[in-house]
């Protein structure tokens, strides 16, 4: 049992079939994963509480970021072209346990935004649609 | 064009398959450094200005012609990314103060630390 420190983690997006990492992210998350269920109540339900079963579907959720953005760097040029040139993108985390434990994921549409403001550096944000799972640890 | 991987940390995405590519602990694939692979124009001007890869032809060359220029700089900047170095703690690693972190969060301490560890 560990409590996993986050500084440190290094979060990687796929350019020609190499992985690697980009730079000056400050927080991330992974949201909206969900086996999915169907309501499965019927009228001969025998109790008060309604009944669920699985579709055999989950869906994979998003992966989100925000980050001070470098229009210079190249993780950060990877990302803007998937806006101008939409494709999939393998990425991956590296996870700061001992192992390392990594984690792939595929991204199959990206939302990207900036934000300036006087008194901060330019920031991003970003969010991945995934198309399948993330590969979590087993 | 050709470029060469220049760093042992570059993960090839799962299912890859190249000559090139080893399995790391846990099935991970990682390219060898040394591994020249074909790319587009945009993936040299990326991944050799990111400080993953260099040119391994002329034409990746001309990509990239100014490549050479401050190569230090985005190696080392590539290198401190790589080892999650916080950016506070930025200028101790280029003294060589600090290499990087422990899994508990506890700092590896450089060769020029004296010793002290200030966290």
């Amino acid at each position: 049992m560990a409590k996993l420190k986050v500084k440190g983690t290094v979060i990687k997006c796929t350019i020609a079939t190499v992985l690697t990492a980009i730079g000056q992210i400050t927080e991330f998350s992974h949201s909206g994963a969900e086996s999915e269920t169907y309501d499965a109540t019927t009228i001969d339900t025998s109790g008060a509480g309604k009944e669920y079963s699985q579709t055999g579907y989950t869906e994979g959720g998003t992966f989100d970021f925000s980050m001070f953005y470098d229009v210079d760097l190249a993780a950060h040029q990877a990302l803007t072209d998937l806006l101008t040139t939409p494709a999939d993108m393998v990425y991956n985390i590296t996870f700061t346990d001992a192992t390392p434990t990594t984690s792939a994921f595929t991204g199959a549409g990206l939302t990207f935004g900036f934000t300036g403001a006087m008194n901060d550096g330019l920031k991003a944000d970003v969010s991945i649609k995934l198309t399948g799972l993330l590969a979590y640890s087993t | 064009m050709r470029i060469r991987l220049i760093r042992q940390d570059l993960n090839a995405p799962p299912g890859t398959a190249h000559e090139g590519i080893e399995k790391r602990a846990g099935g991970v694939l990682f390219w060898r450094v040394g591994t020249v692979i074909d790319v587009d124009r945009r993936a040299v001007q990326l991944l050799v200005g990111n400080g993953d890869a260099e040119p391994a032809d002329d034409e990746s060359e001309a990509a990239v012609p100014n490549w050479r220029q401050g190569r230090e700089r985005v190696l080392l900047a590539r290198e401190m990314l790589a080892r999650g170095i916080d950016p506070d703690d930025r200028e101790r690693f280029k003294r060589g103060e600090l290499l990087g972190y422990n899994a508990d969060g506890s700092e590896i301490l450089g060769p020029n630390s004296g010793g002290a560890d200030d966290e």
